[in-house]
């Protein structure tokens, strides 16, 4: 569950991310917010020590910097996930939501609150919480930021976090301590504005 | 009687003696009896037992003896994650030889012991969702949905320890009920709105009760503490909450109320003996009696109930007022007539009014002592032996030790008789009373009633700023609302307790209280019963996620052989944390558990929910206490109604030889006393209550001796008038200060006996003999 709390995060700001120049941090962060509503496709594979096969799951996702991040996994199984910085909400399958509200349980949305003060805030913020490593590779398009987490709880499950974009966010891999690692690919990404279906996905 | 003062100055001398015996041994009983009693600050034990709960009392005081034993303190450093002054407190804390645990560190082997039994007794304690979602079928799909996150940093050894991820599943259940504490660093943290971070440190004090000088020592020493911090982290903020810190400010004032009012009243009453008989040797005297009556009432009250209560204290120093009027009544006799008449015939003179002024001052303090407040027959029995003592001293010793006493005649001659002339007029007497008649009226559309009890208690500003922000912090309910579940042994109230969860989830459901909080502990009847469900469930679990492929090689359920966590086990073990003081167990097997509630949003159908259920009852202290004031109030007005019927029946039967109109008359200053009293209370805006009517009893109870003195036919009436003025002006003097007293009830307390009793004094010679004159 928790990992929904942190890709809402991560996702609304890297999305953004447009022409790959030599690029800073703050440049980065800049472009953060240039696109109000990023679809991408999605395919996850996570790697858990002692599994002899990855878990395969495909789905799609929608960012919109106003009614914030909608996440819905298709295969192998239905889960769709709902989220802004008030509330969080899971459906598996056909199952009744599962609401979790920032200021009834601050507890689980612990990773959302600093995770939105390193993303929203600025470059001191970011580094004082993670290690970060901004690397532009030879084709200039694409960069690389890698962060590593500094303090609890972050830094007790993950090892690292890496993020690929070029004018879009192509790849997130997650490092976690115990060495199990997942990958993420977008594919397929668009920049319309939201229709008036797809703003009810998030209500 | 008579004879044995004119004639048998033997029996007197006996008598002398045998009250000299008495008084030393009350002396030796003091001494003896005082350091082992305690001074009692809580306003809660002013209050009856609460009787019309069924809940054993024992339990309740258990509850309560543990909910003054807590100290909470917020920290707040300049920089969020600055852990030094927090450290230093929690260690410093540590140290202290009056604390018996310190909490709000949670350190690494902290969370392994707990994250080691929540696995232990993961079946046994499962939360009632993830029981819900396993029987529902919707368990696996939850398995699934943290299987294939990110994030949610599941390894294989948790999936082959725990193949259902049940400890993960109720953890997290309980995590979305914690409140606005989370544990941040280590600690126990909370935010404030300007999201400034909270470190929450909280402590149980040692031992059960705390004598006036140990809750000071304390406070001194975590008052030095707190300096400490602020010195080395002067950016810090500290604040703080417990039962100790009221209760030592409420003994402090209460200290300085008896201070500041005992001082005065005796200066006061120093200064008018001299002023009238210009001798110290009086002074002495009334001392004499006035101590020899507070040593009784110490005795008596300390014996009785084993401890005193400090508001008991304050108004106690109300009692010399009374006390000594009769020394006052004895020594104006000798000094009007001490070259007529020998100190015996004195004293055969007086002896009569005095019995009869000790008696109705003693009716009334009897009536208190039929009250169910534990505070108020304290009160009452102080004032029965510390009259009776400061009587017996009188008659037995004063005859003694009044030889050569200073003889002054007419003094003030010319005022009294001036006074008593004008009180003859009928145009004063109509004057006054229509004058009195509407300041009453005027008085009376102001009173306002209010049975509240807060006003027992002053709170201090500071603490109770401190408190706010701490309940606005932690968000946690200050409403002091909560069931309370109870049994003959833990099993059954564990048991009691899951039959009444759901009637308060359907509560919450319904919208009548926002949230409630329980321990997370079942019976050992419910454990065996998750257990089975578990077995009975799991396999279709486990083929779900074989179908899948994600069965783990090394899979272990552990479903057989498991041991059943007690609750002494439970509150041993570190999942208790922040919850054990919702869980009492006497030695008897006698249990009970709190269920806090906050968020009520209509407290009558609330109380219904547990009507008719053994073992379960809503506790609204403040309500119930609230309730009982009015109870008594309005049992005692009856009671006064009824008391003044038979007083003014009593005037008029006396007087019926004088015509209609006079017998009437003599009921006018009781009346009229008693609705000063009331006007007063209107006037300065203090309500009505359980106290005012107490109040009034004593009006009735002493106001009366002034009409009787004066209306007196056997004693010259400017003489009698002397001596009821002093004797009024000394009680005016002593219950009028109680209106300096730091607490709200005192002061209303003080205003309806000085109001009552002015206007008694005042109204009383319109009783006097017409006829009689010098």
């Amino acid at each position: 569950m928790k990992n929904f709390l942190i890709l809402c995060f991560i996702l609304p700001s890297i999305f953004f991310v447009s022409n790959g120049q030599a690029i800073t941090l703050d440049e980065l962060q800049q472009k953060f917010s240039q696109y109000p509503v990023t679809r991408a496709n999605f395919t996850q594979d996570r790697y858990i020590q002692g599994m002899n096969k990855p878990l395969h799951s495909t789905g799609r996702m929608i960012i919109s910097q106003h009614h914030g991040l909608w996440w819905q996994q298709l295969t192998p199984f239905a889960l769709t996930l709902k989220m802004n910085d008030q509330r969080m909400q899971q459906i598996i399958g056909q199952q009744p939501p599962q609401i979790i509200r920032a200021d009834e349980q601050p507890q689980l949305f612990q990773f959302n609150t600093l995770l939105a003060a390193i993303f929203n805030a600025d470059k001191i913020t970011l580094e004082k919480n993670f290690q970060l490593n901004l690397s532009d590779s030879d084709n200039a398009q694409k960069w690389q930021l890698i962060l590593i987490p500094k303090m609890a709880p972050l830094n007790k499950i993950f090892h690292k976090i890496t993020l690929i974009g070029d004018q879009y966010l192509l790849q997130i891999t997650i490092d976690d301590k115990q060495n199990d690692k997942t990958l993420i690919v977008f594919t397929d990404h668009q920049t319309l504005p939201l229709t008036e279906n797809e703003k009810h996905l998030f209500d | 009687m008579k004879n044995i003062y004119s004639i048998n100055c033997d029996t007197l001398k006996k008598a002398a003696v045998l009250w000299g015996l008495i008084v030393l041994g009350l002396l030796v009983l003091a001494i003896y009896l005082l350091p082992k009693s305690k001074l009692n600050t809580s306003v809660l034990s002013l209050l009856p037992q609460t009787q019309n709960t069924a809940v054993p009392a024992e339990l309740m005081t258990g509850f309560q003896e543990r909910l003054d034993k807590q100290l909470v303190w917020l920290i707040k450093p300049k920089l969020s994650d600055d852990l030094e002054p927090v450290k230093w407190w929690y260690d410093n804390l540590t140290q202290q030889k009056f604390i018996e645990k310190v909490n709000g560190l949670m350190d690494q082997q902290f969370q392994q012991e707990w994250a080691k039994t929540a696995y232990q007794y993961r079946y046994q304690l499962i939360d009632t969702d993830t029981l819900t979602k396993i029987k529902n079928g919707t368990h696996l799909p939850w398995i699934l949905s943290q299987l294939y996150s990110p994030f949610s940093g599941l390894t294989m050894n948790e999936l082959n320890h725990d193949p259902l991820l049940i400890t993960r599943s109720t953890q997290l259940n309980q995590l979305s009920h914690s409140g606005n504490l989370t544990v941040n660093n280590h600690w126990l943290t909370a935010k404030d709105e300007q999201n400034n971070t909270w470190y929450m440190i909280y402590a149980q004090l040692q031992g059960s009760s705390f004598n006036m000088q140990q809750s000071q020592q304390i406070i001194k020493q975590l008052d030095e503490l707190t300096l400490l911090l602020k010195q080395q982290w002067p950016d810090t903020e500290i604040i703080k909450r417990g039962v100790l810190f009221y209760s030592d400010y409420a003994s402090s004032q209460a200290k300085n109320d008896i201070s500041t009012i005992g001082s005065l009243s005796i200066l006061g009453i120093v200064i008018l003996i001299l002023v009238i008989f210009r001798s110290i040797r009086p002074i002495l005297l009334t001392l004499l009696s006035i101590s020899i009556g507070i040593l009784c009432g110490i005795v008596a009250v300390v014996a009785l109930f084993g401890e005193i209560h400090i508001i008991t204290l304050v108004m106690s120093t109300s009692i010399i007022g009374i006390a000594i009027d009769y020394a006052l009544h004895y020594l104006t006799e000798r000094m009007l007539h001490g070259n007529q008449e020998t100190a015996w015939q004195s004293l055969n003179n007086l002896l009569y009014t005095l019995i009869i002024a000790l008696t109705t001052s003693l009716i009334a303090y009897v009536i208190l002592l039929f009250t169910p407040f534990p505070g108020l027959k304290q009160l009452a029995t102080f004032a029965i032996f510390g009259l009776m003592g400061a009587f017996f001293t009188v008659i037995c010793w004063y005859p003694f030790l009044v030889n050569n006493l200073p003889v002054r005649l007419n003094i003030g001659e010319r005022y009294l008789t001036g006074w008593l002339t004008l009180w003859q007029k009928n145009s004063m007497q109509i004057i006054m009373t229509l004058m009195m008649t509407t300041f009453i009226a005027i008085g009376l559309t102001q009173l306002k009633i209010d049975d509240d009890i807060g006003q027992l208690q002053t709170l201090p500003t500071d603490l109770y700023q401190q408190e706010q922000k701490i309940i606005a912090i932690t968000k946690q309910s200050h409403d002091q609302k909560w069931f309370v579940v109870y049994g003959q042994t833990p099993e059954q109230t564990l048991q009691r307790l899951e039959a009444f969860i759901p009637i308060l989830n359907q509560a919450k459901q319904d919208g009548l209280i926002g949230s409630y909080q329980t321990i997370n502990l079942f019976s050992l009847q419910q454990q065996q019963q998750n257990i089975d469900t578990i077995k009975q469930y799991a396999p279709a679990i486990i083929d779900g996620l074989e179908n899948m492929g994600l069965t783990p090689e090394n899979s272990r359920l552990n479903l057989n052989e498991l041991a059943l966590m007690t609750p002494q086990q439970w509150l041993n073990s570190s999942i208790s944390e922040g919850r054990n003081l919702l869980w009492l167990s006497l030695t008897d097997g006698q249990s009970a558990t709190l269920i806090p509630i906050s968020d009520i949003k209509n407290i009558t159908k609330l109380s219904d929910l547990s009507s008719g259920i053994s073992g379960v009852q809503l506790l609204d202290r403040r309500q119930e206490f609230n309730d009982m004031f009015m109870h008594y109030r309005i049992h005692l007005s009856e009671l006064l109604v009824f008391a003044i019927i038979i007083i003014c029946a009593t005037f008029i039967y006396r007087n019926r030889n004088n015509g209609l109109f006079m017998a009437i008359k003599s009921t006018l200053p009781t009346l009229l006393s008693i609705g000063a009293s009331l006007a007063i209370l209107g006037i300065t805006q203090q309500s009505l209550n359980l106290f005012s009517m107490l109040a009034l009893i004593l009006v009735i109870g002493i106001g009366i001796d002034y009409s009787l003195f004066l209306s007196n036919t056997k004693s010259q009436t400017t003489g009698a008038l002397l001596a009821v003025s002093m004797a009024a002006l000394t009680t005016l003097l002593s219950f009028g200060l109680l209106v300096l007293s730091h607490t709200n009830a005192i002061v209303g307390f003080g205003l309806v006996l000085t109001g009552g009793i002015f206007t008694a004094y005042l109204f009383a010679p319109i009783c006097q003999p017409q006829n009689k004159q010098h």
